[in-house]
């Protein structure tokens, strides 16, 4: 778990306006999280983070499949979540910060997600 | 260093990114540094498809219109040679 | 939409030795690959020619090169949008 977070630490210190990462479950109860000073309070909550589940239920009745993932904009933020079932990537960062760049960290924290999948599969 | 045609500063780095040596418009420029260093970590995971068999860069430029700054690795150092484009402009054609 | 910029990256991999080319908007997002990168590597791109630009913020958007013995990667932004080509040499 100390390596995992050492790796998205490093993650967060790569992407320049990246303020926070979170890997939770489907109802938003943070697995792991790691977060510099500047993430907002409010967007770290299950409250806020479990809404993803909902809205790729939501985006699958554009019959295009099941959503992989949801980009949202804020006017001072914006919020990438990843679909990994059972778990969920968020991603919180500056509206300026490169979405695809954050994009393309999902292939750094793939592999580290199989060992946590198991875990949350058991639990549930 | 000093006998590079057209160089007008040089830095040389630790892998760490720390100043080793530096002169002219380049003295002491730990901010040019310091940014020459995140360009090198992004560098490491640019497109794997694009390149095969994992090989890497050897020489990265960057160019502006009157100057460029050229930077190697070797020796576990960075060098960064800030210098002015050959007057005929073979530098900036690519 | 997207004709113009598909007759461009066309155009731009019939010159001679480019292997691919991806183009790339201000966010880092992919609009269009041809050949064979992929499109993953957008942000990257984007990345590097923002980190380029903050050298001399003061110039205009430098041109970036990667090089080795056998292959070129060459980047410049160009207002919003970043270019990147991948050529033999």
């Amino acid at each position: 778990m100390e390596e995992l977070r050492k790796i998205l630490l490093e993650l967060l210190s790569k992407v320049p306006g990246l303020y926070c990462v979170l890997i939770t479950d489907r109802d938003g109860v943070p697995v792991i999280k790691v977060l510099t000073d500047k993430a907002p309070d409010l967007a770290t909550r299950p409250s806020f983070l479990s809404t993803f589940g909902l809205a790729i239920d939501q985006g699958s009745k554009l019959g295009l499949g099941k959503a992989k993932t949801l980009i949202c904009t804020y006017s001072q933020y914006q919020i990438i979540q990843i679909n990994k079932l059972p778990l969920i990537i968020s991603f919180i960062a500056s509206d300026t910060s490169n979405t695809g760049h954050i994009l393309g960290l999902e292939k750094y924290i793939d592999p580290l997600l199989v060992n946590l999948t198991v875990a949350v599969a058991d639990t549930q | 260093m000093d006998r590079i045609p057209g160089q007008i500063g040089y830095l040389l780095l630790n892998e760490d990114g720390a100043v080793i040596s530096s002169s002219g418009d380049l003295e002491n420029d730990e901010k040019s540094a310091d940014i020459v260093m995140g360009l090198i970590t992004l560098t490491s995971q640019i497109d794997p498809d694009a390149l095969p068999n994992h090989e890497g860069f050897k020489k990265l430029s960057i160019k502006y219109e009157g100057h460029s700054y050229i930077i190697c690795l070797s020796n576990r150092k960075i060098h960064i040679v800030k210098k002015l484009n050959s007057v005929d402009g073979a530098a900036l054609s690519v | 939409m997207e004709k113009h910029l598909d007759r461009v990256m066309d155009d731009v991999l019939s010159n001679p030795g480019v292997t691919s080319c991806v183009f790339v908007d201000h966010q880092g997002l992919c609009l269009g690959a041809r050949g064979k990168a992929s499109t993953e590597c957008a942000g990257i791109i984007g990345a590097i020619a923002d980190q380029a630009a903050k050298l001399e913020p003061q110039h205009k958007s430098p041109i970036i090169v990667f090089e080795n013995d056998t292959r070129a990667c060459i980047i410049q932004r160009n207002g919003t949008i970043t270019g990147a080509i991948f050529k033999n040499i």
